[in-house]
């Protein structure tokens, strides 16, 4: 399928040199013959031999030319059908950018391919343009056509997940096709699976689901076709997924009354229909995942290839597919319905008028952590969010089942349900940021409205849909775009750390090195395996699918099953082979899935089986859940080994720069800047590319640092108070009733009052001794103003006989201003004293997590101090964490910040919804960790990583860095991928590792061989 | 054992409960929910309802066979002979109204001795759950036809 790129009729100067052999001479001959004009043909002919020359046929005799051509002479011939060419789409933000395709040269001027190859390259056909270039050496098309070619590149590196992959009219035509009530008569069935064919392979026609009372196949009977059309295929799916319209509330698995279950035995489409999650990309569970992982990439294409013709013909012949004004007019009905839902949704906006008459009134009920603004934004969004949600809800119901937007949204085709009630009901909130729309003028959004108002309209809530139009004010209720500029910013931020991972690659000897050959990790990821193989959850292997596949394509009905223990016994037997222990120590963790995979088998076995001796009925009960005969045993395991050692990176793998691209590519996905922490509505935390930099320059002073704090009593709301006013920073200005000036014939003094009713209901620790104390000695850490500093023991005194009362005297004696100067400074300074908590903590809030039924609490810290929070009375020191990178450096070390930094891009990640295998992370982190400190990847933090002037330069500030190594006379070893690049030499890595090595003239004294050839020094 | 018991792999009369228990959601099939008379066997079974109909508390002979042909001889599942249908040779199919082809593809043990058998028929579904003395023909995997005639 993909192998069709297509290309323009003639193209005189877009061809390759092939050399003339026995087998193609004819063939060049004919090329010769036509010359450069008529396609195809060649330009030009080079004679090798005693005296070769170059001869061009544009003029000539090229009959001539024709006769004479002899094995060994080189022939530079016109582009023609199964030539490798590569394709390119900018940006190139990942490796499938840049892929090799086969060529079928048509007529025309435009590039064409399957359309399900436009997700890698990020293309559509709205006037993109790509690039296209024509290896010109056999060792060029070979490694092309081998590494980059489509086939190899179905899956992402990112986490394996299939990328090339069915998309748009594709599933909405799956979808169709295996509805349950999809039936075909005799001919419609045969014209399909004619269709899906090239008549090349012979399809064999199943018997009809239905026989009597006529003949009739179901649509799944036909996808089945697709899957396998005949009987001589011997690859087998067999699988069991939730399709997206799955309902899970009902646990019907099969029976599901939507058909959301999608099961294959031995590539027969048993239930289900068939929508994006089966066939779509980014789904690890699906049918092609499952083709590409059993039965290999070409398989899968083949799939994909009989299915877009099948698609195309059915809906362009028999059905039709198509959407107008008319699929999301609302009935009369569902107007009325919006009509009742806005203004019972209006009664309950005048729950949110209410709410905004609170808020004025000052009663509203303060939601946690947020200040009485933002409880009412909360209170508000929360009310015209359902609004929507509700409407929107009506109006899908409405829709007939033949309703074509609805029948996209629901396969994953295009849109969603939330398009549709946009279209049909109501646009609803909008919302910039997570909040509703900002001022834009001064103190409203729009001129049209009151000051300050905060009413829906004025804020941004749109009642009428896209069917009904949207008012002036509603229009310009909008989110701003989202810029080129951006995306440049974000592109150039991807290409500054692959700067710093580009030149890793795997060795032999399993280790991660740099070109500097310095150990970045003495094995990839832990246990060396590619992520772009793992099968689930970063695991290489998925027991419960190979299970199934094993007992359906192995049925063996005549072996006996294994039981309890003679299954745990045969498995350990197994795995103490030599083939199993030779995985040791990488694959512990794998042994490990297997034995207790088989040890849940075994416990099932006896379950299921109980008391019943009739061997006949335990076969029965056994058959589809735990049966395990010996062969099954041997075979199961073997697979399993297989899919392992297949899953094992090969040497010279460019390891960085596939994690690097893996993390710097989804860059453009990450749009909204701020989200909630962990559902606290007060706490927002810096995420997406901006955080992504944070953490991969390693800055010192990070937007949002945020201390998790777990408490050593969790289920205590009063402890958790006390523990959280002992953190968080209180002044003495918020502690106090009043501080006032007093003045008497004899001194003059500051009277503080503390409010102890406050004291005691925040649950502070402090009295006037306490606040004294602190007066006078200050917060560690913290430099005080010089008025305070002034004071002496002998000026703060405690009242007799109160807690609360204090009076601090001006110090006279040294000080030259005039006293009532000294007397106004310390008033200003005394409310800004820190009498309790952590000053570099500016807010701590407590956040409630239900933990199996009970409530269970933990402090969100908002600030720095990861020291001083773990060493507060109440808090749990070992499993309080922050996000702030540096500072774990700093209080817990290098090891605790190389797994912080992994940790937190995986926070930013999941946020997104983004899937990132867990060892490009490690890799990234064990980049910036290790030389033994926490180095960004900033042109000083790449300056210590690496030696190389060239790479050094080629990255930031060029004439700084060559001007340097002029000055120092620096030497360049030319190994890395940007000097190799600069100089136009091989990089050595992947295929450009090995060299061959020839054993020079001593043999008896091999000197030491590098792993990496040393080439001549750059500036000797 | 007659020929006819081999082929036969179940039998019972089934009283039709209910239509699309979980409401109707596809315009052309109908789900029906029915007990068996004699076995006490529940069963939940697809059927075109554009060819067939059934209708609730109507009653039912539901028989499961390995093959459709009265001899007995095994028949060949994988692949559809179209001269099968000219030939007029009675088979097992003359006396039902509503015959399809499917295949198991679950069997699964609840408590008790009570077993679910999960059948496919090109996606329209059967589900037969009762005691497994009565069951154990039905072997896991295997391909069969599921005749259907009114009483």
């Amino acid at each position: 399928m993909y192998s069709r790129v297509l290309n323009f009729a003639r193209y005189r100067n877009f061809g390759s040199s092939e050399q003339v052999s026995r087998y193609n001479i004819e063939k060049l001959r004919d090329r010769v013959r036509n010359g450069p004009d008529t396609w195809p043909g060649a330009n030009i002919v080079r004679i090798t031999g005693e005296n070769s020359f170059s001869k061009s046929l544009a003029f000539g005799d090229r009959e001539l030319a024709a006769a004479n051509l002899r094995v060994g002479d080189i022939v530079e011939r016109h582009m023609e059908d199964g030539d490798i060419v590569l394709f390119n789409r900018q940006p190139s933000l990942h490796k499938l950018s840049i892929m090799s395709h086969q060529v079928k040269v048509l007529q025309w001027r435009t590039f064409r391919f399957n359309i399900c190859v436009c997700a890698p390259y990020n293309a559509d056909f709205d006037g993109d343009e790509m690039n296209m270039h024509l290896p010109q050496t056999e060792e060029a098309r070979g490694e092309a056509s081998m590494l980059m070619g489509v086939h190899h590149n179905l899956a992402t590196p990112r986490n394996g997940e299939p990328l090339v992959a069915c998309s748009q009219d594709f599933l909405s035509a799956a979808y169709l096709i295996t509805q349950r009530d999809q039936f075909f008569d005799k001919g419609m069935f045969c014209t399909l699976c004619a269709y899906f064919g090239l008549a090349d392979e012979q399809i064999d026609v199943p018997i009809p689901a239905i026989i009597k009372p006529v003949a009739l196949w179901t649509g799944k009977q036909v996808f089945t076709a697709i899957v396998r059309p005949n009987r001589q295929c011997d690859q087998f799916v067999n699988f069991e997924m939730k399709e997206r319209n799955y309902n899970s509330s009902k646990k019907m698995k099969h029976f599901c009354p939507n058909d959301g279950w999608v099961a294959f035995r031995n590539s027969e489409l048993v239930s289900g229909n068939i929508a994006k999650k089966t066939i779509g990309d980014g789904s690890k569970t699906g049918l092609l995942y499952v083709l590409l992982r059993d039965c290999g990439p070409e398989e899968a294409a083949r799939f994909m290839d009989r299915f877009s013709k099948l698609c195309s013909r059915y809906f362009g012949m028999h059905r039709g597919f198509s959407i107008g004004i008319s699929d999301v007019s609302p009935s009369a009905k569902l107007k009325k319905m919006k009509h009742d839902i806005l203004s019972t949704g209006y009664q309950k906006v005048s729950v949110a008028e209410q709410a905004i008459k609170q808020y004025d009134e000052g009663t509203l009920e303060l939601r946690p952590g947020c200040d009485l603004l933002q409880s009412l934004e909360e209170v508000l969004n929360g009310i015209l969010g359902k609004l929507r949600e509700s409407a929107g809800q009506e109006a899908m119901k409405a829709l007939p089942w033949a309703n074509t937007p609805r029948i996209m949204a629901e396969c994953g085709s295009k849109g969603s349900p939330l398009n549709i009630s946009q279209m049909m009901a109501c646009v609803g909130q909008q919302a910039v940021g997570g909040q509703r729309i900002q001022d834009g003028f001064v103190n409203r959004t729009l001129p049209h409205f009151a000051y300050h108002s905060l009413t829906a309209p004025a804020k941004g809530f749109v009642a009428n849909s896209f069917f009904s139009g949207l008012t002036a004010t509603e229009f310009m209720a909008g989110r701003p775009r989202r810029y080129g500029r951006e995306n440049r910013r974000d592109g150039l931020h991807g290409s500054s750390s692959y700067e710093a991972l580009e030149d890793l690659s795997l060795r032999y000897d399993n280790s991660v090195r740099n070109s500097e050959n310095t150990v970045v990790q003495f094995t990839y990821g832990d246990d060396s395996l590619d992520p772009e193989k793992m099968e689930n959850n970063d695991r290489p292997v998925q027991f419960d699918r190979l299970h199934l596949h094993i007992t359906q394509t192995n049925p063996c009905p005549d072996e006996s099953n294994l039981l309890e223990d003679e299954l745990t016994d045969k498995v350990k037997r197994c795995l103490e082979e030599d083939r199993f222990q030779k995985l040791l120590p990488n694959g512990k963790s794998f042994l490990a899935e297997i034995t207790s995979f088989f040890d849940d088998i075994a416990k099932k076995q006896t379950e299921t089986i109980g008391t019943c001796d009739d061997a006949v009925h335990i076969e029965q009960r056994i058959w589809n859940s735990c049966r395990f005969t010996e062969t099954q045993v041997n075979e199961f395991l073997r697979q399993s080994l297989t899919k392992y050692t297949k899953a094992l990176v090969e040497p010279g793998e460019a390891v960085g720069a596939t994690g690097a691209q893996s993390i710097s590519e989804p860059g453009t996905q990450m749009t909204l800047k701020t989200f909630h922490f962990a559902g606290v509505s007060s706490m927002n935390v810096t995420l997406g590319v901006p955080r992504l930099k944070e953490i991969i320059n390693g800055s010192k002073n990070i937007s949002t640092p945020i201390i998790t704090a777990k408490l050593v009593q969790d289920n205590n709301k009063v402890g958790a108070r006390i523990v959280k006013a002992g953190i968080e920073k209180t002044t003495l200005g918020e502690i106090s009733i009043c501080i006032k000036e007093v003045y008497s014939s004899s001194d003059c003094y500051l009277s503080i009052q503390l409010d102890m009713k406050a004291i005691e209901q925040l649950r502070l620790n402090i009295d006037a001794v306490s606040v004294r104390r602190c007066i006078l000695k200050g917060t560690r850490g913290q430099t005080r103003p010089a008025v305070l500093r002034g004071l002496l023991e002998k000026h703060v005194l405690v009242k007799k006989g109160s807690k609360s009362k204090l009076r601090v005297y001006v110090p006279t004696d040294k000080s030259d201003s005039p006293t009532y100067f000294t007397m106004q400074a310390l008033k200003v300074a005394l409310p800004g004293v820190i009498v309790q908590g952590i000053s570099s903590v500016n807010r701590a809030v407590i956040n409630e997590e239900s933990k199996g039924g009970k409530p269970s609490y933990h402090l969100l810290v908002e600030g720095c101090g990861l020291a001083e929070v773990m060493g507060s009375p109440g808090v749990d020191g070992k499993f309080t964490t922050t996000n702030h990178i540096m500072e774990v450096e700093q209080t817990l070390g290098v090891e605790a910040a190389r797994t912080s930094i992994s940790s937190e891009i995986s926070y930013i990640m999941t946020a997104y919804g983004i899937g990132i295998d867990s060892r490009h992370l490690m890799l990234l982190s064990d980049v910036m960790t290790f030389k033994g400190e926490v180095l960004g990847i900033t042109r000083f933090g790449v300056a210590k990583m690496r030696e190389s002037v060239l790479m050094l330069a080629s990255f930031e500030k060029t004439t700084d860095h060559l001007f340097d190594a002029a000055v120092h006379g620096r030497a360049d070893a030319i190994n890395g991928v940007s000097e190799c690049i600069i100089m136009g030499i091989p990089v050595p890595i992947g295929t450009g590792l090995f060299k061959l090595l020839k054993r020079a003239t001593r043999p008896s004294e091999p000197d030491p061989v590098p792993s990496v050839v040393k080439r001549g020094l750059l500036l000797q | 054992m007659s020929s006819a018991a081999r082929v036969t792999l179940f039998e019972d009369i089934f009283e039709i409960n209910a239509l699309n228990p979980e409401g109707k959601k596809f315009e052309r099939v109908n789900r029906l929910s029915a007990k068996g008379t004699t076995f006490d066997c529940d069963l939940l079974l697809d059927y075109n309802c554009q060819i067939y109909s059934l209708h609730e508390e109507e009653k039912m002979t539901l028989v499961l066979a390995s093959t459709l042909n009265l001899d007995g001889s095994p028949d060949d599942h994988t692949s559809y002979n179209p001269a099968a249908s000219f030939k007029n040779e009675p088979t097992l199919a003359d006396n039902y109204e509503y015959v399809m082809h499917g295949r198991v593809f679950d069997v699964s043990y609840k408590k008790d001795g009570v077993v679910v058998i999960a059948i496919s028929f090109g996606g329209l579904l059967c589900r037969l759950t009762g005691d497994q003395r009565h069951l154990s023909n039905i072997l896991p995997d295997m391909r069969l036809f599921i005749l259907i005639k009114k009483d």
